[in-house]
């Protein structure tokens, strides 16, 4: 029993570490995942795995950005590999524009719903680059670290996919 | 739309707040998690340092080698073999007597010898000889 008890008291510091990154983290994450999976159920799923596998692997990491970039990898692929089983059009069905008599707040959050909408039928890839680079404001750099590829392979999938979502909105349906 | 416009719908996009009660429930959901992963490490790592003490205690007392040898001693006790009833033999049925077949090997006939018939004539002279031969 002695030896139980001081395993827990060696485990303490790092669940307090442990704790202190979950506050830190979650909403950045959980914002990440909703943005590439189009809804808080599946992204906060994705966020508890993150962090269970963070705990698992242990809060020693070198630096604040090192933890960052590793969790940021985690959480991404985590969505990936939840967007390349689901099927989005199934979940989406059709989102038509706004009335055009309606006023300007609505016709602006619905064009947000619609973007948003469109970032869903986007690839993987693309829309996670998106959201990391156009939403989240990540550096190339740092987008092409998370994601695995170059840092052109980025840009051009985040140009390809602006242009694509700038045809979504004018057309008004996805 | 321009690019521009799209950019400043990303930018709200990112400036929207997360729901309190997805957050509540993640937290929530990982201290459950993460606790009951954490509540068997210790005993678990207890157990394995126990498990090596004990087998280091085990090997250096030598109770492993006197055991081994304890019972490759004991293990073939000496049994005089059991004596095993004599049964009669049961002989194959006769097979019918057939007479056997003898094989005639032909061989080649010898080459017909020619015999031939010399008559040896001596002269005078020591030099000269006369060899007659007929077939």
């Amino acid at each position: 029993m002695q030896a139980t008890a001081l395993m827990f008291e060696v485990a303490r510091p790092a669940d307090d570490a442990f704790d202190r990154v979950v506050r830190e983290r979650e909403e950045q994450l959980l914002r990440i995942a909703c943005r590439i999976l189009g809804n808080w159920a599946d992204a906060e799923e994705v966020v508890q795995d993150a962090f269970v596998r963070l705990h698992r692997h242990g809060v020693n990491f070198p630096s604040e950005i090192v933890l960052g970039s590793w969790l940021y990898r985690v959480t991404v692929n985590l969505c990936i590999d939840r967007t390349r089983r689901a099927h989005p059009a199934e979940q989406l069905g059709e989102i038509r524009a706004p009335d055009p008599s309606a006023e300007a707040d609505l016709l602006r959050d619905e064009r947000k719903r619609l973007l948003m909408a469109a970032l869903t039928t986007l690839p993987a890839k693309e829309r996670a680059a998106v959201v990391l680079r156009e939403i989240e404001g990540l550096a190339t750099a740092d987008v092409a670290a998370i994601l695995g590829s170059s840092e052109v392979t980025v840009r051009t999938q985040i140009s390809r996919a602006l242009v694509r979502l700038r045809g979504v909105l004018e057309k008004g349906r996805l | 739309m321009n690019e521009d416009q799209v950019h400043d719908l990303l930018r709200e996009i990112r400036e929207e707040p997360v729901p309190t009660d997805s957050l509540a429930r993640v937290r929530r959901n990982v201290a459950e998690r993460t606790r009951r992963s954490v509540r068997w490490k210790p005993f678990a790592w207890a157990m394995a340092c126990a498990a090596i003490a004990f087998a280091g205690i085990l090997l250096q007392s030598g109770v492993f080698v006197r055991r081994a040898i304890q019972t490759a001693i004991t293990a073939r006790p000496r049994v005089p073999e059991p004596v095993l009833p004599v049964l009669p033999r049961h002989e194959p049925p006769r097979q019918p007597v057939m007479p056997a077949i003898r094989r005639v090997r032909v061989r080649p006939r010898p080459a017909p010898v020619v015999q031939t018939v010399s008559i040896r004539i001596e002269t005078p002279d020591p030099d000269v000889v006369i060899l007659l031969v007929g077939e």
